[in-house]
Order: C-alpha cells, then sequence, then structure tokens
C-alpha cells in the first residue's frame, strides 16, 4: 500500500475513533472515551508521521502543513491535559474543536506543496512546530475561556494554555526570525504574513499584561482569550485554508 | 502633579491599551501592504528615509499607519521604560525583606521589558542605518559598494527523484571572484547559506515575485540584527523562566 495512501486511510480512522469517543463522552462513558480518544490519536500520529513522507521522500514541510498539524497538535495536548488532570468532562469536551479542525482537515486537498529551496533549514521546521502549537495552545485556552463564560464552575485553567501559547508564540517569532534572515536577508520583512504575526503578539503581549490590572476578573481574561483566537484564526488559519489553490503534488 | 503623570505614563492600563492599539494598527498595516505591493514591497530594500523620499512622500494617504505605528511604538518604548524603573526602584528598596529568589522572580519581568526595549531599538536600527542593497545576478554584479564582484559559476539543481518531485528546484549556487584594494577571494553562495565579506553579509535570493522571476543577490549590513536577536532570545528564556516559577510559587502559596 503507498505511503499517502496509508495517510489518508488512518486520517479517517482515527476521525472515526475520535467520534466515537466523543459519543462515549456524552454518555458518560469515561473509561471507553480513554479507550477510542487513545486509539484515536494512535492513528492520527501514524496517519501525520506518514505524511512526511506523502510524495517519497521526506518533508518536513509536508508533515507540518498547519491545516494537518493543528488538529494532531489539539489532540496531544488534550492527551497530555487527561494525562495530568481528572477532571474528564472539561478535558475531553476539547474533542469539539478537535472534530472541527480534523473535519477541515479531512475536506482539504491531501497533496504536498512542492518544498522550496528557502524551506530546507531546520528553522523552517521548527517554526512551524512552535507556532502550529502555539495556536493549538491559543484554540484550546479560547475553548477553555468559553466553557469558563457559560460554566462558571468549570477549573479555570484557560489563563495556563494562553499564556504557554504566547511563550511558544515568541519562540516561533525568533526562530522564524532567524529563518526569514537566511533566507530572505531580513529578520522582518514588510509583508502581509510579517505585520500579522506582530499583530497576533502584540495582542497576547496585551493579555500578559491582564493579571497585573487589579479591575481585570477571570471573565473579562476569558473574553480577551476568545478574542485572541479570532485573530489567530483570521490571520493564520484562514491564509492556511488559502493556500487550498496552490499546485499540489500527490492529490 | 508631575508625579501623577509620571505614574500615568508608566501605569501598566496604559501598557495594555497600547499594546491593543499597536495590534490594530498592525493589523491595519497588513491590508494596506497587501493591497499596495507597488509602494510597499521597497521598503524592504530601501531605509526608510530613503523608501520615504522615493515612495512614501508621494503616497499619503496609504501610509498614515506608518506614523502612527512610530507614535504608537515610541509611546509603549516610554510606558515601557517608565515602567520599569519605578519597579526596579520599589523592588529595590524592599529587597532586604526579601528572599534572593523571590527577588529575583519578582525582578523577572522587569529584565523582560529591558529586553523588549532592547529589540524594539534594534528594529529602529535597522530600519535607519546599515546597508541594504539588492541587485539582480548578472555575470558582472554592480554592486553600488567598493567591491568588484565577479560571478565564475553558477547553476542550479533540480530534483530527480521521486518522480512526482522531477524538475522541482532543489537548490541554486553561485561562485563569486570578489576584490577590494588589491585583495582577491573566491566565495561561494547558495539559497539559505549566506557568507561575509568586509563586514557585509550576501545572500542568494530567489525571488518569485520579481519581474526576472529569479535568482537576486541582497548585499547588507544590519546593525540591529544583533540587537533585535540578543532581546527577544532573552526575553523569551526569560518568560520560560519566569512563568512556569511563578505558577509553583502561587500554587505553594
Amino acid at each position: 500500500m503507498p505511503i499517502s495512501t496509508v495517510s489518508v486511510t488512518c486520517l479517517y480512522l482515527a476521525g472515526g475513533a475520535y467520534v466515537l469517543s466523543f459519543v462515549a463522552f456524552v454518555l458518560r462513558k469515561e473509561r471507553i472515551t480513554d479507550v477510542f480518544f487513545n486509539g484515536g490519536f494512535l492513528l492520527h500520529t501514524i496517519s501525520q508521521v506518514s505524511r512526511g513522507w506523502f510524495i517519497g521522500i521526506f518533508s518536513s514541510h509536508a508533515l507540518l502543513e498547519g491545516v494537518f498539524f493543528l488538529p494532531w497538535c489539539l489532540a496531544f495536548l488534550t492527551l497530555c491535559l487527561r494525562f495530568r488532570k481528572n477532571n474528564t468532562h472539561l478535558i475531553y469536551s476539547a474533542l469539539i474543536p478537535l472534530l472541527l479542525f480534523l473535519l477541515i482537515a479531512s475536506l482539504y486537498p491531501k497533496g504536498i506543496v512542492p518544498p522550496s529551496p528557502q524551506g530546507q533549514t531546520v528553522f523552517s521546521s521548527l517554526f512551524f512546530v512552535f507556532e502550529v502549537m502555539a495556536h493549538a495552545f491559543f484554540c484550546l485556552g479560547a475553548w477553555f475561556s468559553l466553557r469558563y463564560l457559560y460554566h462558571t464552575k468549570d477549573a479555570v485553567f484557560f489563563d495556563s494554555f494562553v499564556i504557554w501559547g504566547f511563550i511558544l508564540y515568541s519562540i516561533a517569532q525568533v526562530v522564524g526570525a532567524i529563518w526569514s534572515y537566511l533566507g530572505w536577508a531580513s529578520l522582518f520583512n514588510w509583508s502581509q504574513r510579517h505585520l500579522q504575526s506582530a499583530s497576533t503578539w502584540c495582542f497576547y503581549a496585551g493579555y500578559i499584561h491582564l493579571r497585573f490590572l487589579s479591575h481585570c476578573d477571570m471573565r473579562k481574561k476569558a473574553w480577551v482569550s476568545l478574542a485572541g483566537f479570532l485573530i489567530v484564526f483570521y490571520f493564520s488559519y484562514v491564509s492556511h485554508l488559502r493556500e487550498i489553490t496552490m499546485t499540489r503534488l500527490g492529490g | 502633579m508631575l508625579q501623577s503623570i509620571w505614574k500615568f505614563c508608566g501605569s501598566v492600563r496604559v501598557t495594555f491599551y497600547l499594546l491593543l492599539v499597536v495590534s490594530l494598527n498592525l493589523a491595519i498595516a497588513s491590508f494596506y501592504v497587501k493591497s499596495n505591493p507597488h509602494i510597499f514591497r521597497p521598503l524592504n530594500d530601501f531605509l526608510l528615509q530613503d523608501w520615504f523620499r522615493l515612495y512614501g512622500e508621494n503616497n499619503p494617504d496609504k501610509i498614515w499607519w506608518l506614523w502612527t505605528m512610530f507614535g504608537l511604538l515610541l509611546a509603549l518604548g516610554f510606558n515601557t521604560g517608565i515602567c520599569t524603573l519605578d519597579r526596579i526602584r520599589n523592588l529595590l528598596t524592599k529587597r532586604h525583606n526579601m528572599d534572593t529568589r523571590v527577588f529575583l522572580l519578582k525582578m523577572t519581568p522587569s529584565f523582560i521589558h529591558i529586553c523588549f526595549l532592547i529589540m524594539l531599538s534594534g528594529h529602529l536600527i535597522s530600519m535607519i542605518s546599515g546597508v541594504n542593497k539588492r541587485i539582480p545576478l548578472t555575470p558582472e554584479l554592480e554592486t553600488p559598494l567598493p567591491i568588484h564582484a565577479q560571478v565564475i559559476d553558477q547553476h542550479c539543481d533540480y530534483f530527480t527523484s521521486p518522480e512526482l518531485l522531477k524538475g522541482h528546484l532543489d537548490q541554486c549556487t553561485v561562485s563569486f571572484r570578489l576584490h577590494t584594494d588589491g585583495q582577491e577571494e573566491v566565495k561561494q553562495l547558495s539559497i539559505l547559506n549566506p557568507f561575509t565579506y568586509q563586514g557585509l553579509t550576501f545572500h542568494l535570493i530567489r525571488d518569485k515575485k520579481s519581474k526576472e522571476g529569479g535568482l537576486q543577490i541582497i548585499i547588507k549590513r544590519d546593525p540591529g540584527l544583533k540587537f533585535i536577536l540578543f532581546g527577544f532570545t532573552i526575553l523569551v528564556l526569560l518568560m520560560l523562566w519566569y512563568f512556569p516559577k511563578l505558577q509553583k510559587y502561587t500554587k505553594g502559596g
């Protein structure tokens, strides 16, 4: 079986396992939820890794392409959270954003954008790892903020997600600046992409300062966290979706 | 009166709102840059003052956001500086009542702010000083500098396997003979592998959007580079130390 078929088949199977996990979660069958989620994550990981070899040679860009890598990061964070905390009702609610992003990935063209000479550096790979992982943190931060706004009794851990998202996003900016210097001779370019990244960074830097404001309670922080993810979604995820028109290899 | 103005200028509330407005300004800027590439693409190839003379001056309605951005960043710089000074002064007066680890933890946001100021200054230095020349790749490079550069070899490699990638560009390499003041040196340049010669960095760029649609050389001396990289790297490292420690201390009361 070609590796591209393995990758796509495992993606759909992972989606199926996550759906079953979600059904078990709704029916409050904790153990079955765990089993399906772990199985789904294993299949998802196989799909994601094999995507790296989609066209016959390894391409980190294929492995780390935002539309496909973001759902994996969301699943990974949910799994990590499950190991650390017992609040399964709150943790597995993260299956909702995960399934939404996985649905988009399953409808998205599966082929890969041909690797360009500028992308063949470890800094490019590191940039995408940190950037997409930061987006996953922001996404879950926004999701738990939403939960907090509607169920105020839910544990407040959206704040930690946003803070860690900001740290990872900052690392992505440093690594991305080095990549930009090597590939385009400048740490910062006057381009839409760089300006939008700077805008996102400044917004979340503002969020970080909320902890020092006496009048700011957790509900206000939750609203700011939600607004932040809308910015990330529009600036980053929508730009990933625009790549749908690019020439792709293998599907 | 002066004290309350000073307090207001350094307040965290002002920082928060300034950051939000800077974020909004940058978001607006991104749309202007996208819709006016003929004005803003050259901003990457010229120093700010030269770009302004050639492109900015004639398009005041398209570059207003640049002035508001400079104004806001200047205000943010002042706000951060005042806030940092106040915080350090306050913490130093309470130093003798504090455990060293707690003192360092409380000082960390101030160090982070200093790094931010270094980074911001680096960006300003990069924009207004140094050398930034983009030239098309021709056999005799017309460098506007006292360096004579001659291309002695130039080739591009294309993928030969796997089947799907056949014919796609893999890498381009250019060899130069460089002469300055009677000295001669041969250097090799490829995409992502710049070299430094007499304080100048040579980059090989593949610009698909250029009229030539091919290879270009960028010769650069960026005095702000070290400030930006140093400031941002230390800022990130300090955040990596600060937030987990803060969580630990908060949980432990």
